[in-house]
């Protein structure tokens, strides 16, 4: 039913796309994003090792702008060939110079990785770190309303950029996971309170940005005592010129599981990526080097978890890569030998 | 894994010093930016440059302006590039 619902909303969206072109010559276009992997995870427990091919995303993002300042963008997630999701959809309106008005579904602008670059011909490492997979539930959208903009400081290629939302916000049962947290988007049909939260970027120079987000509401489903979910996080990068570049992110959860207890969950990425195409050598030009480490620390050791992923991409074209990693996990309790070989095709179109 | 968190570590505040003084060794003092140099500041930092030819002037004009609201950039930024894009892709 859900499958054969998202299938009419392509169909609908399609005469919407045609329809709007023909009637008021709309500008409109469709975007998007596909990858198929071939992964092989060790499996200590079962001591047999999983090789697996997977068509893990097709990813059709339909962008219209219907006059100069109204714009509307929805993308829908097609996942392992057979999982629909309406990722989002959402209309914005530009009011002046330095703001801007979104109402609907929207990715929430939570550090960087969530809104800007998990997408498969983006991310330039085929998994997610654990900092926005367990902590920050990536891909993360809330329903809701809100403002944005950004404004140019002293010099040139210097500004400020911030996000401020109000959204139905996460909600499930007491001490769920994060992931648990995210499914549907009515969820205050069960908590009636609304979430809150922005996250406010600066450029100081060309090539540096660091923000800090913050998002606090409540998250639980029972009717009182209503409990505290209030996430943090930084987040910082640095780009030397169309070759290198240096970001990472810290987010942390505070969990209430009762009114005077809180579960707290850490996490935080770094990563480096290196192109060798200031090397001037034409063999080496399409290639780039990616090392990434990523930590969760959920406060006990049975949910502490690192990860080291050695990454070698390969640009067929600006938006065709292949990637070649292998992630090395291991955990602070009950070591087992779990790391993931991955092959990746990504294509961004 | 000890040491892998060592040399992260030294990286990383290598990484940290190097961005504090990078500014006054590197940058060049530009009065005014340029449509091709938001370009790779901006759209570079997220995903690879794509190239001005693989749209026509109305597809830049959608692309840009989501590309403002979901890149944060200033109203500025996102006329220069889109000015650079369109005059550069015959």
């Amino acid at each position: 039913m859900r499958r054969a619902g998202l299938i009419f909303l392509l169909m609908i969206l399609s005469f919407f796309t045609v329809s709007i072109a023909q009637a008021q010559k709309a500008k409109w276009l469709v975007t998007g994003y596909m990858d198929w992997q071939y992964s092989w995870t060790q499996k200590e427990d079962t001591l047999t090792s999983v090789g697996t091919f997977d068509n893990y995303h097709f990813n059709p993002i339909f962008l219209f702008q219907m006059q100069d300042n109204l714009l509307a963008a929805a993308e829908v997630e097609v996942e392992h060939g057979a999982e629909f999701e309406l990722e989002y959809a959402f209309i914005s309106y530009i009011w002046n110079d330095y703001v801007t008005l979104t109402g609907g579904k929207f990715l929430v602008p939570f550090g960087v990785f969530n809104e800007r670059l998990h997408p498969s011909w983006i991310a330039k490492v085929p998994t997610r770190p654990y900092s926005n997979d367990q902590v920050i539930p990536v891909a993360w959208s809330e329903a809701g309303i809100m403002l944005s903009g950004a404004v140019g400081i002293a010099a040139p290629y210097s500004r400020v950029n911030y996000n401020l939302y109000l959204v139905n916000g996460l909600e499930g049962g007491i001490g769920a996971k994060m992931r648990d947290l995210r499914k549907e988007d009515d969820r205050d049909k069960k908590n009636n309170n609304k979430a809150v939260g922005g996250r406010l970027g600066v450029v100081p120079y060309k090539g540096v940005e660091i923000g800090a987000s913050a998002y606090t509401g409540k998250y639980d489903a029972v009717k009182s005592p209503k409990l505290d979910l209030n996430l943090f996080g930084i987040d910082a990068e640095f780009h030397h010129q169309d070759f290198f570049e240096l970001r990472g992110e810290f987010n942390q959860v505070d969990q209430a599981i009762s009114p005077d207890t809180f579960q707290v969950k850490r996490g935080w990425y770094a990563q480096a990526a290196l192109k060798l195409g200031f090397t001037e050598v034409d063999i080496l030009n399409p290639v780039e080097i990616v090392v990434r480490y990523s930590a969760q620390d959920f406060g006990g050791k049975a949910e502490d978890f690192t990860e080291f992923t050695p990454c070698l991409n390969y640009y067929l074209a600006s938006s065709t890569i292949f990637r070649i990693a292998f992630r090395l996990n291991q955990e602070k309790e009950n070591e087992i030998d779990n790391n993931e070989f991955i092959f990746q095709f990504a294509q961004g179109f | 894994m000890k040491k892998v968190k060592k040399i992260t570590g030294l990286v990383l505040a290598v990484s940290f010093l190097a961005i504090l003084v990078y500014p006054s060794l590197v940058l060049t003092q530009e009065k005014e930016i340029t449509g091709e140099n938001v370009y790779q500041a901006n759209c570079g930092k997220c995903h690879s440059e794509r190239n001005a030819t693989e749209r026509s002037d109305d597809e830049w004009a959608v692309i840009v302006n989501h590309m403002r609201v979901r890149g944060g950039l200033t109203a500025k930024e996102s006329r220069a590039v889109l000015e650079y894009l369109q005059e550069n892709n015959d």
